[in-house]
């Protein structure tokens, strides 16, 4: 099963429920996939606190024109959708960073000119902590484009996974194509978003780009208590999840404990995973680890993170998946 | 005219709250000394239209929320068509596949026809548009003609009346294509309104990221103020945002916001940042009243009750129109 942690809106939370709720099913589960697909921003490696080692390079083919060969009659030109290659006084030219690779200009060249060189974008990196195979995409700065290295992030997925029968995904903000690639075959999405009028707004816009490529959605409302006038015509954010049948999978508080915790670098996953073995004798519950008055800070974080933890679980026994790690690619499982 | 553009990095750090308290200072400024120091540009556009000096964009244009905070009047609204996707006619698939064997986005699928066809083929291919980047590549392979493209409407964009300027915003249709190109657009009709109208200031609030948004919102700006806040997430993304202004020679100002959730990493980040030559110009404490002025649609310093971080944000914007000048 294919679980992927989306919002419209950025910094609502998403890469703090990921890490965590990786945490807790790694432990429930033996091991689980998380990949980071925000490859524009990729925090779950800090979240963690681990080092993901480079695993493959993301390249790109694109056109090397041979300048003996081409006679300039300008049909690869026209054959690019993305305006990368320009004729100028009977030579082409590529603009690299343009180019997304689809190959369309070999196939029109009569002369056979145009072969493909490999053009590294970005990089995957990979690493196993405490059960959880984190696989994290990265753009290279100054590239354009993200959704191929998010596509390569899921590709790695698919190659690398045996007995994991979890994949969560962290996606980038947004609803525009890298959104997509990461969300794109899925089994359920959920939203992480804030009762705010930017949560509100942003989730809406998420929501119907996941109804639009045929998503089961949910939400996670975080900062769940921050009330106000609601100036939205038609109602807040909870009017909202009820018309559209939304489900709230679990609602985290606005604690300035959670977020000095974050902003000074403590280990989520892990604090969450403690309080909740809290009792059961785990040895995770080492003594004299984070002291108390963090855990009680974060206690309200670690409680809503059962709780979806529950509910990944218990759609991981009721239902059959559609999507896995380990499903060939672009095809459902029968 | 110049053009001061908003950036972070990692989202939710609050770019869109500073850009808009920002623009209410400067708006005040504006207003309060029409003519003082510039005469061209006081009177003569208060009169063409009641409003400060400046021009407002919003390039985050798949999560756009500016326009929450400045409640614009619409005056002109136009449709984004950008680039193409491909349609494959069913009744002209032959199921050759083809069409999937050359895709490099694997936007091509395979689905049981729901009626026989003269093929005698039970599968009939069809294009996911979401997946889909328009570069028409299947097209030339179809030997049976079946796939056209057509136009793609990928949002739409808006140039309206707000109290603090004008505005030009956007909406990207929902999982749409070329948000770099919305944004570039944005950003050039925006700067037109202020050439037009002879503004003298453009305030650009940036997406969140380093792809082609990102990119598209840098490029030829003449200052780049990056939010940030004193976390290990925001520190790391703030690097790389960093690393794409300097690739585009875009100076760069940044202002640490809640501070004090870290006192300690906001010090370290500032020694930083001055070793890399970057000036740290302004840091906000945590304070609910960003989330409160949001609540009512306001910029926080429009706020009653926010007198500690209007404070900031006002010091910050004297710094800032001086880095303008």
């Amino acid at each position: 099963m294919i679980v992927a942690i989306a919002s419209g809106k950025g910094g609502t939370g998403k890469t703090t429920v990921a890490t965590c709720l990786a945490r807790l099913l790694a432990r429930r589960l033996g091991a689980v996939q998380l990949l980071d697909c925000d490859v524009e921003a990729p925090n779950c490696h800090i979240l963690l606190q681990a080092q993901p080692v480079p695993h493959a390079e993301v390249q790109l083919p694109v056109p090397v024109v041979d300048s003996a060969t081409c006679n300039a009659c300008g049909a690869c030109v026209e054959a690019c959708q993305m305006n990368a290659l320009a004729k100028i006084r009977d030579r082409v030219f590529v603009a690299e960073e343009l180019c997304h690779g689809c190959g369309a200009c070999s196939d029109v060249c009569a002369e056979g000119a145009i072969t493909e060189r490999a053009r590294t974008i970005g990089r995957i990196a990979r690493v196993v902590d405490h059960g959880i195979e984190l696989i994290e995409g990265r753009l290279n700065v100054g590239q354009p484009a993200g959704a191929p290295v998010i596509r390569a992030v899921r590709r790695t997925s698919r190659e690398s996974a045996d007995d994991r029968n979890l994949t969560i995904i962290d996606s980038p903000p947004g609803t525009s194509c890298s959104m997509v690639a990461a969300v794109r075959e899925v089994d359920h999405l959920l939203l992480v978003t804030d009762p705010t009028p930017f949560g509100l707004h942003d989730l809406k816009l998420a929501d119907q780009t996941a109804t639009e490529l045929g998503l089961s959605r949910a939400v996670i409302v975080n900062r769940c208590d921050v009330t106000g006038p609601c100036h939205a015509k038609d109602g807040d954010l909870r009017d909202y999840c009820r018309r559209q049948s939304l489900e709230i999978v679990a609602e985290i508080p606005d604690r300035r404990g959670i977020a000095e915790a974050h902003a000074t670098g403590q280990c989520l996953p892990r604090l969450v995973a403690e309080l909740h073995s809290r009792g059961e004798g785990s040895a995770e519950n080492a003594p004299g680890e984070a002291d108390d008055a963090q855990k009680t800070a974060i206690a309200p974080l670690a409680q809503a993170m059962e709780a979806v933890a529950d509910w990944v679980v218990g759609r991981l026994q009721k239902e059959p998946s559609r999507w896995s790690a380990s499903s060939p690619e672009s095809e459902p499982r029968p | 005219m110049k053009e001061l553009v908003v950036l972070s990095g990692k989202g939710g750090t609050g770019k869109t709250s500073v850009l808009a308290a920002l623009a209410v200072v400067a708006g005040d400024r504006e207003a309060a000394e029409p003519a003082a120091d510039a005469p061209r540009r006081g009177a003569s556009q208060n009169a063409e239209t009641g409003r400060p000096g400046l021009v407002l964009a919003d390039a985050d244009v798949d999560a756009a929320d500016l326009h929450l905070i400045t409640r614009p009047e619409v005056e002109q609204s136009h449709e984004f068509i950008s680039g193409f996707e491909a349609v494959i006619d069913p009744a002209a698939c032959w199921a050759c596949g083809r069409c999937q064997q050359v895709c490099r986005f694997d936007a091509v699928r395979s689905l049981p026809r729901d009626k026989p066809h003269e093929s005698g083929q039970e599968l009939v291919y069809q294009v996911d548009p979401a997946a889909c980047e328009g570069c028409g590549r299947c097209l030339g392979a179809c030997q049976f003609r079946a796939i056209s493209r057509e136009p793609r409407m990928c949002g739409h964009w808006f140039v309206s009346r707000t109290r603090m300027g004008w505005m030009v915003h956007a909406a990207l249709k929902p999982g749409g294509e070329n948000s770099g190109k919305l944004v570039r657009l944005v950003r050039q009709e925006a700067r037109r309104k202020a050439k037009l109208l002879d503004l003298p200031l453009l305030i650009t609030d940036g997406p969140p990221g380093i792809g082609c948004p990102a990119i598209a919102t840098l490029g030829g700006a003449d200052l780049a103020l990056m939010v940030c806040e004193p976390s290990p997430s925001a520190r790391h993304d703030l690097l790389g945002v960093l690393d794409l202004a300097e690739h585009f020679g875009v100076p760069v100002v940044v202002c640490i916001n809640r501070w004090d959730l870290n006192p300690s990493a906001a010090d370290e980040l500032e020694t930083e940042l001055g070793s890399r030559g970057v000036d740290v110009i302004g840091r906000i404490g945590y304070d609910r009243s960003f989330t409160e002025a949001q609540m009512q649609r306001l910029a926080v310093t429009e706020l009653d009750g926010a007198a500690e971080s209007t404070r900031a944000l006002r010091r910050m914007w004297a710094i800032l129109e001086e880095r303008l000048q």
